[in-house]
């Protein structure tokens, strides 16, 4: 029933206090959502509450969602900038970035057995936390998340020609660290 | 050579056919890792969605007010715009009063009344 709802009815629902409504949505908006963090963050203990947190802010704050872009966009958008703060925070306390125990994550892909699914996922996560963070955030927007150039402008809030020399730029980068497993 | 295909990339395949081998082979190799990263996500261990939700009937739960006010803080810029209204009619009418409460005192008269009516409209408009 809620699965077939649209995403601005399901986040009408949400307005009215249901809580099987904001379940469907988290479920429905998981994926992007943590694609983001995981991949501005790396595989930290930390990761998941933020996506958490991402999602309760998106709760609390839901009045002023006024849907002008896609529930999509918009939690990328906070997801981004959650991630922006948490790094800024981790900068201060002059916390490092440490990879977690790997029951912590799953990668999920196709065509790949789970030896190369591994290999691949550290290798990419590796690569993506040696990139500085602007480039990194639009690497995962751009490449991983797939969003056009326009879009991922709009969402970081920079031109394209700056998102197009970031990717560029990165993509230069992340060649020579993965040449080993494209 | 990849500047040349991020460029040519977002204009249209029309460009994409006119390159030279050396340069086909550096776009591919762009391809290849767009396609490569774009196959990689990340997700969450299951039952994630689970946790959220119980992590937020928790927050509801520990402050059952917590929506009251936050329904409330929506609500706060109308009442505040509400009530400064109000006033401004308040204090509004407390001018015209006082205003028609000085033209009586003047005219020597408590209220007005048919008989100084005209003469209340002649001193209205002067």
């Amino acid at each position: 029933m809620l699965s077939q709802l649209t995403d601005k009815d399901l986040v009408d629902q949400i307005k009215k206090g249901n809580i099987k409504a904001f379940d469907e949505f988290v479920k429905r908006f998981e994926k992007p959502v943590s694609n983001v963090i995981i991949g501005m963050l790396g595989n930290t203990q930390d990761t998941e509450l933020i996506a958490q947190d991402v999602f309760i802010r998106f709760y609390q704050t839901i009045d002023k969602f006024r849907q002008e872009s896609g529930p999509k966009t918009y939690l990328t958008r906070m997801a981004i900038n959650m991630s922006l703060n948490e790094i800024k925070r981790q900068k201060r306390s002059r916390e490092k970035l440490l990879y977690s125990d790997d029951s912590f994550l799953q990668l999920k892909s196709e065509g790949h057995n789970p030896a190369e699914d591994f290999d691949l996922r550290d290798a990419v996560q590796k690569a993506l936390q040696n990139l500085d963070v602007k480039h990194r955030s639009v690497v995962i927007l751009r490449l991983i998340e797939g969003y056009s150039t326009r879009e991922t402008a709009k969402i970081l809030k920079i031109p394209q020609g700056t998102v197009l020399s970031r990717l560029f730029r990165a993509q230069e980068q992340l060649r020579d660290m993965l040449k080993n497993y494209l | 050579m990849f500047r040349k295909a991020l460029h040519f990339r977002s204009r249209d395949s029309h460009y994409e056919q006119k390159m030279s081998p050396a340069f086909e082979e550096n776009f591919l190799e762009w391809k290849r890792l767009e396609s490569g990263l774009g196959m990689v996500q990340f997700t969450f261990r299951d039952g994630f969605s689970n946790r959220v939700t119980a992590r937020l009937m928790n927050l509801l739960e520990k402050d059952p007010m917590r929506e009251f006010y936050a329904s409330l803080s929506s609500l706060l810029p109308k009442i505040v715009y509400s009530s400064l209204f109000v006033l401004i009619l308040i204090i509004a009418l407390i001018f015209v009063i006082h205003g028609e409460l000085d033209h009586n005192v003047l005219m020597g008269t408590d209220r007005i009344d048919d008989s100084n009516f005209i003469s209340y409209l002649i001193f209205q408009g002067s």
